[in-house]
C-alpha cells in the first residue's frame, strides 16, 4: 500500500491504546471520525466499517471489535480492499488481549517484576 | 472543477433521453453520490506560507505544522454566488422578508430598540380569514440575495421598513429623499414600504401619511407595534393579489419564465413557442405560486402546486427550479410535521403547539385534490374549513422519511450547477435541522459531509469562520460532539489564519474553550483526579497547548499560566521527559511576569476557571502528623476534679457515644498539640519529575485554630523515591486543629492542595486538640551527667542521669537549677526521693533538701532560674552490723547516678477563680506546677575495681550488677572485697597491710583511695 496512513487502536473511553505513524493533524481527524465509528458500529453487521469518514484527502476506515475497540485507520488513498486485513490487525490484538499481564483499555501496559 | 459541477448552460438546453429509462429519483441519488464522491478531492493542498504566529509562540514544535495543515485544507472553496444564511431553517419559506434599516444617522442603540419591537410583531393572524402570516426581519441584506427572489419567494425583499431621525422640518424633504434612494435598492420585490420618523414634530408631523409614521422620540412611539401590524395585513393584501393573479394565469396563456440571476443569460435567442419552454415556464411558475400559497399561509395549497410543479419540470429536465420544487415541497411538509419549528429559535414565532393540525385543516383550501387534477381551478381562497380534504392532505403532504429523500434529490439537482452552491448549502443546513428533529444522525451526517465540501465563491475570513461555526453547531445538534468540536478549532484556527491582517485571539480563544467538552476536557482539575483518564490525551495536550499559545496572545498571562499549570497537573502521566522541560520551562517564563495564583479566573463568557493546585508536584503519598518529643509532651496531672469529668455521660456504656468515640477516633489522634509549641507533620513525598524539583514555600494549611506556618523549602532530586518531609508550624490558640493541606510555590504557581482531593493518600488522622500553653521547665545539675542511664526510660518520663561517687562520711551539694524557659510561671516544686535497693534501711537517707528554700522563689516567672540544693552525705554504720561489710562485698555500694524527672506536665490547669474546687491547701493562687525529683540509688560494682581484668571483668560485670552476689567464678578463684574508710595519708598504710594480705592469694588488686 503507497500513501500516507496513520492507524491507531482507540478504547472505549476515546483513550488511544496504539498508534502507528504519528501525523500530528491525523489524531484530530480519527477523533472527529469516531461519532461516525460509533454510529456506524450500530447500523452495520460487520466488524469492519469501511470507510466512515474523510475529511479533505483523507480517508478513515474503521474496524470494531466486539469489546469496542475500535482501530481506526486514516489513508490518503481510497481502497477499500487494501484496508481489509483489519483481520491481520485484530488477530494480534486478541493475542496481545488475551495475554493476563495486558490491563484492558489502558495506555499504560504495567509488567510488574514477581 | 469537480466531476459533478456541470454548468448550468450545458444541461439547460438539453433533453434527457439519455436518462429517461431510470426513474428520476434514483438517478437524482445516484447523481448525489457521485457528486459526493467527486467533491471530496475538492480542497487541494496549497504550499502555506509560515503562519506570523510560527516563529513568536512557545515551542510546541507540531502545533505550528498542524495549523499549517488545517489551513491548507481550508483554502481553495471556489465561490460562485450569494452569501448563504447558515441560520435558515424549513420554516423560513412560509416567511416574509422584511428588512429594517436605519437611513442618515440612527443611534445603533436607538435603532435596535426599535428594530427589537418591531421583530416582536412576527407573526400575525389575517382578520378575516384564518390564516397566519409569518415575517422575518432582518436588518442588513444583501441586495444580491434578493435577485433569487423569483427563485425561492423567501428570499424576496418584499418589505421595507426604515428608522431615521428628523429634528426639523427642513431637514424633513432630505430624510424623505434618502428614504427614496432605500427603496430602491430592494425596489423591484418591495410589496410595501414604511417610514419611521423620529425627532420631528409640528406640521409635517401631523399629516396623516401611510407611508410614512412621525414620533416625536424614541420613548414616546406606543403605535410602532400597530403600524407594523397594519404594514404586514397591506404586504398581504399584495401577496394575496399576486397569489392570485398568477394563479389564474391559465396554462394556455403566455406565461412568463421565470428565472435565476445566472440563467438570464443563457435564454437568450431560445424558442419561445416550442412546448419544452412552455412546459418550463408552467412548471416554473407553478412553484413560485406554491411558493406564494405558502407564504400566504396555505400550505396544502402550496404542497399541490409543488407536487404538480415537480411533475412539470421532470419532464423537462429543468433540474434547478425542480430542486427548487421539491424543496418547497419539503418545506411545506416540514412546516406541517414540526409544528415546533427546526430552527431551534422557540416556540414564539411558531404555532401554539398542538392546534396545528386543526387549523391547519381549517386553513386548507377545499377541494385541494381535484385541483391535483383541474389546475386551473385555483381561484377560491381557503377560509372554508371542510373536512372532506382531510385525503388530499394525506396524499400531498410527504412523510417524514420522503422529506429527506426529496431533500437529498433536491439537493443532487441543486449540485450540479455551480452557481447555486448558497442554495445547496442552505438546503442542505435545512435538511440536517429536520433529521436532528427526527434524530436520525447518520444521515445528517451524511449531509453535512455534503455540506462542508460545497465551493461557494471565495469566503471572506469570517465567512468561513461562521461557515465552520455553523457546521460545528449543527454537528452538536445531531449528537457528534467530537465531530463538532473538530469544526469549532477548525474555525478557531481560521480566526487566527496568516492571511488575517488582524488575527483574532480572543475570538480564537472562546472558540477553542467551546471545543473542550466535544474533547472530554473540562478545566476544573477535580474531573481528572479520580478514576481513569477519560479522552485522547495527545489531542487534549495539543488543545491546551492552543490555548496556553492564545491566551498569552490575548495579552492574558495569567489565563496561560492557568492552562499551563492545568496541563502539566492533568497530563503529566502522558507527558515526556522531554515534554516535562518544555512545558515547566515556559510555565516558569510565564509565571516569572504573572505568579499562579489560587483564585478562580473568570471568563468574559460567564466560565470561571477553577485554580489548579499541583498536587502532583511533588506527589504527597501519606501524612502523618507527629507527636510533640518526649520533653515537651503534656501530662495529665490526676486532679481532685475526678475523672468523671471527662466522660460527659452518666452511663457506663452507651452505644450512641460507643459509636460517636469510635468515629472520633478514627478521625482524632491520642495525643495533643500544645499552643505555643512547634508542632510538625511529616509528609512522603516524591518527586515525579526528570529533573530536581524545587518547591518552595511549603506549608500547612489548617483550620479551627490559629495556626502560624512556618513554610520549608526543599528540593527534591529526579524521580526520587519517597522523601519524608517535615512542615511545622505552632498553633496560637487552643481548640481542635485539622490539617487540612499543604500549600506550595512550584515553578512560580501558588498551589493549595487540600487533602480531601488527593488521590491514593494515606493518612492516620489529620485532627487533634491543641490544648492552652503549658510551662516548660529545664533543669541542670552541678554534676556532670551520666553516660549510662539507671532506668530504661519509660514512655512518661524524662529523666537525666548524673553520676557521683563518694565514699562513707564524704559529702557533696548537688545543684539543681530549675529554669523556666517557657511562657507561663511556674507554680509549685515537689521533690521526692527513693533510694533503689533492698536494704535501705541499713543506709539510712543519703539526700536532704530544703524545698522551702528554693519554694520561696516561686512562682518562678519565664526566664528566671531558681536553684535548688540536694546535699549528699554518705553515712554508714558499719559498727551495728556484722554482716554489713559481707553484704557490701556482694554488692558494693555506690552511688551511681540520679535520675531527675522532668515536670510533669499538667492537664488540667484549674483557676482559682473559675473552679471553686481547688484543693484548699493550694495556698497560692494560680496553676500549679509539680516539680518532682526522684532519687535513685543502686549499687553495684565500680567498674575501677576490675579494670585490670577486663576480659573478666566484661563477662561477670552484668551479673554483678544484676543478681548480687552471683558470680560465676572460675574453679579455684575466688572475688575478696576490702573496704576501709580512709581519712588521713597516714591510714594508708594500713590499708595496704590489708592489701597485702589479700593479695597472696588473688590474681589482682585494685584500691582505691578517697
Amino acid at each position: 500500500m503507497s500513501g500516507s496512513f496513520y492507524f491507531v487502536i482507540v478504547g472505549y473511553r476515546d483513550n488511544p491504546v496504539f498508534e502507528m505513524k504519528v501525523l500530528p493533524a491525523g489524531k484530530f481527524i480519527a477523533h472527529a471520525a469516531l461519532d461516525l465509528t460509533d454510529e456506524n458500529m450500530w447500523l452495520l453487521n460487520n466488524m469492519f466499517l469501511k470507510t466512515v469518514d474523510k475529511f479533505n484527502e483523507w480517508f478513515v476506515s474503521a474496524h470494531v471489535t466486539t469489546g469496542h475497540m475500535r482501530f481506526i485507520m486514516l489513508h490518503d488513498i481510497r481502497q477499500e480492499d487494501g484496508i481489509k486485513n483489519f483481520t491481520d490487525v485484530y488477530d494480534l490484538y486478541m493475542k496481545t488481549v488475551h495475554n493476563i499481564w495486558w490491563v484492558l483499555h489502558q495506555f499504560y501496559v504495567q509488567v510488574s517484576n514477581f | 472543477v469537480p466531476a459533478g459541477d456541470h454548468d448550468g448552460a450545458s444541461q439547460q438546453g438539453q433533453p434527457a433521453q439519455a436518462q429517461a429509462r431510470t426513474s428520476p429519483a434514483s438517478r437524482a441519488l445516484r447523481s448525489w453520490r457521485r457528486s459526493q464522491a467527486a467533491r471530496a478531492t475538492v480542497a487541494q493542498p496549497e504550499k502555506g506560507g509560515h503562519p506570523p504566529w510560527a516563529s513568536a509562540g512557545p515551542p510546541p514544535r507540531s502545533f505550528t505544522e498542524e495549523v499549517k495543515f488545517e489551513l491548507r485544507a481550508l483554502r481553495g472553496w471556489d465561490f460562485k454566488m450569494s452569501v448563504p444564511d447558515y441560520m435558515q431553517c424549513a420554516e423560513d419559506h412560509q416567511t416574509l422578508l422584511v428588512v429594517v434599516q436605519p437611513v442618515g444617522i440612527v443611534s445603533e442603540e436607538n435603532f435596535f430598540r426599535i428594530y427589537k419591537r418591531i421583530c416582536s410583531v412576527s407573526q400575525i393572524s389575517m382578520r378575516d380569514s384564518q390564516r397566519v402570516l409569518y415575517i422575518r426581519y432582518r436588518h442588513h441584506y444583501p441586495p444580491e440575495n434578493n435577485e433569487w427572489g423569483d427563485f425561492q419567494t423567501h428570499r424576496k425583499v418584499v418589505g421595507l421598513i426604515t428608522i431615521t431621525d428628523c429634528f426639523s422640518a427642513k431637514d424633513w424633504p432630505q430624510t424623505f429623499e434618502k428614504f427614496h434612494v432605500q427603496k430602491e435598492i430592494y425596489g423591484s420585490t418591495l410589496y410595501d414600504s414604511r417610514l419611521f420618523v423620529f425627532g420631528l414634530q409640528g406640521e409635517i408631523a401631523e399629516q396623516a401619511r401611510t407611508d410614512v409614521a412621525f414620533y416625536p422620540n424614541y420613548e414616546d412611539c406606543q403605535t410602532v407595534e400597530k403600524r407594523i401590524e397594519d404594514f404586514i395585513e397591506s404586504l398581504f393584501i399584495v401577496l394575496e393579489s399576486k397569489r392570485l393573479d398568477r394563479a389564474t394565469d391559465k396554462s394556455g396563456d403566455k406565461i412568463p419564465l421565470l428565472c435565476v440571476p445566472f440563467e438570464k443569460k443563457d435564454f437568450v435567442g431560445l424558442d419561445t413557442d416550442s412546448r419544452h419552454y412552455k412546459k418550463r415556464c408552467q412548471g416554473r411558475m407553478r412553484k413560485h405560486v406554491g411558493d406564494l400559497c405558502l407564504q400566504a399561509g396555505m400550505l396544502q395549497d402550496s404542497l399541490v402546486h409543488y407536487h404538480m410543479s415537480v411533475e412539470l419540470l421532470r419532464s423537462v429536465n429543468d433540474f434547478l427550479w425542480l430542486g427548487a420544487a421539491l424543496e418547497g415541497l419539503c418545506s411545506a411538509s416540514v412546516i406541517y410535521h414540526y409544528p415546533g419549528g427546526t430552527g431551534g429559535k422557540g416556540g414564539a414565532r411558531r404555532f401554539p403547539g398542538s392546534t396545528l393540525p386543526a387549523e391547519a385543516a381549517n386553513r386548507h383550501r377545499p377541494g385541494a385534490q381535484e385541483v391535483l387534477i383541474d389546475p386551473g381551478a385555483l381561484t377560491t381562497n381557503g377560509i372554508n374549513p371542510d373536512t372532506s380534504t382531510e385525503i388530499g392532505r394525506a396524499k400531498n403532504c410527504l412523510s417524514p422519511e420522503d422529506i429527506i429523500d426529496k431533500y437529498k434529490e433536491a439537493i443532487s439537482y441543486y449540485s450540479k450547477y455551480k452557481n447555486a452552491g448558497v442554495i445547496e448549502l442552505e438546503a442542505c443546513i435545512k435538511a440536517v435541522r429536520v433529521l436532528a428533529i427526527q434524530k436520525r444522525s447518520m444521515e445528517a451526517s451524511e449531509f453535512l459531509q455534503n455540506a462542508v465540501y460545497i465551493n461557494l465563491r471565495q469566503l471572506s475570513e469570517e465567512e468561513k469562520i461562521q461557515r465552520y461555526s455553523i457546521l460545528s453547531e449543527l454537528y452538536e445538534l445531531i449528537g457528534f460532539h467530537r465531530k463538532s468540536a473538530f469544526f469549532k478549532r477548525v474555525a478557531a484556527m481560521q480566526c487566527v489564519a496568516p492571511s488575517i491582517a488582524e488575527p483574532g485571539w480572543r475570538a480564537c480563544y472562546k472558540l477553542l474553550l467551546e471545543t473542550l467538552p466535544g474533547y472530554s476536557l473540562s478545566l476544573d482539575p477535580k474531573d481528572f483526579s479520580r478514576g481513569t483518564h477519560r479522552g485522547w490525551a495527545a489531542v487534549q495536550m495539543r488543545l491546551l497547548h492552543e490555548l496556553v499559545y492564545a491566551s498569552r496572545r490575548m495579552g492574558n498571562p495569567a489565563l496561560s499560566v492557568r492552562h499551563l499549570s492545568f496541563l502539566l497537573q492533568t497530563m503529566l502521566d502522558f507527558l515526556s521527559d522531554q515534554e516535562k522541560k518544555d512545558v515547566t520551562q515556559s510555565l516558569e517564563n510565564y509565571t516569572s511576569k504573572c505568579p499562579g495564583t489560587m483564585e478562580p479566573i473568570a471568563l468574559p463568557g460567564g466560565l470561571t476557571l477553577p485554580p489548579v493546585p499541583f498536587t502532583k508536584l511533588p506527589i504527597v503519598r501519606h501524612v502523618k502528623l507527629l507527636n510533640l518529643p518526649a520533653s515537651l509532651r503534656p501530662h495529665k496531672v490526676k486532679s481532685l476534679l475526678g475523672q468523671n469529668m471527662s466522660t460527659k455521660s452518666p452511663f457506663i456504656y452507651s452505644p450512641i457515644i460507643a459509636h460517636n468515640r469510635g468515629e472520633e477516633r478514627s478521625k482524632k489522634i491520642d495525643f495533643q498539640w500544645v499552643q505555643g509549641d512547634v508542632c510538625e507533620v511529616q509528609l512522603m513525598v516524591y518527586n515525579p519529575m526528570p529533573f530536581e524539583l524545587r518547591v518552595e514555600n511549603m506549608g500547612l494549611l489548617t483550620s479551627g485554630v490559629e495556626f502560624e506556618s512556618l513554610p520549608a523549602a526543599l528540593s527534591l532530586p529526579a524521580e526520587s523515591g519517597l522523601y519524608p518531609v517535615t512542615l511545622v508550624g505552632v498553633p496560637q490558640t487552643t481548640g481542635t486543629i485539622t490539617v487540612n493541606g499543604y500549600h506550595t510555590t512550584v515553578f512560580g504557581v501558588f498551589s493549595d492542595c487540600l487533602l480531601d482531593n488527593l488521590p491514593g493518600i494515606k493518612t492516620s488522622g489529620s485532627t487533634v486538640e491543641v490544648i492552652p500553653a503549658l510551662p516548660r521547665l529545664q533543669i541542670s545539675t552541678s554534676l556532670p551527667r551520666s553516660a549510662h542511664s539507671l532506668q530504661p526510660p519509660s514512655g512518661d518520663e524524662i529523666s537525666t542521669n548524673v553520676s557521683v561517687q563518694l565514699y562513707n562520711g564524704e559529702s557533696q551539694q548537688l545543684i539543681i537549677k530549675l529554669e523556666n524557659i517557657g511562657m507561663e510561671p511556674l507554680e509549685k516544686l515537689e521533690v521526692t526521693s527513693k533510694v533503689l535497693t533492698t536494704k535501705e534501711k541499713l543506709y539510712g537517707d543519703f539526700l536532704s533538701w530544703k524545698l522551702e528554700e528554693t519554694l520561696a522563689q516561686f512562682p518562678l516567672q519565664p526566664g528566671k532560674v531558681a536553684t535548688f540544693t540536694i546535699n549528699i552525705k554518705v553515712k554508714l554504720d558499719f559498727s551495728c552490723q556484722e554482716n554489713l561489710l559481707q553484704d557490701l562485698s556482694d554488692d558494693g555500694i555506690s552511688v551511681s547516678g540520679f535520675p531527675l524527672s522532668s515536670p510533669f506536665r499538667q492537664v488540667v490547669r484549674p483557676r482559682v477563680e473559675g473552679k471553686p474546687v481547688n484543693p484548699p491547701e493550694s495556698s497560692k493562687a494560680g496553676d500549679y506546677s509539680h516539680v518532682k525529683v526522684s532519687w535513685l540509688c543502686r549499687r553495684h560494682l565500680p567498674c575501677d575495681v576490675w579494670a585490670s581484668t577486663e576480659s573478666f571483668l566484661k563477662r561477670s560485670f552484668e551479673p554483678f550488677s544484676e543478681r548480687r552476689g552471683c558470680v560465676c567464678l572460675k574453679a579455684g578463684f575466688s572475688v575478696v572485697f576490702v573496704l576501709g574508710q580512709c581519712f588521713g595519708k597516714q591510714s594508708q598504710g594500713s590499708l595496704s597491710a590489708l592489701f597485702g594480705v589479700a593479695n597472696s592469694r588473688v590474681l589482682g588488686t585494685r584500691r582505691f583511695v578517697g
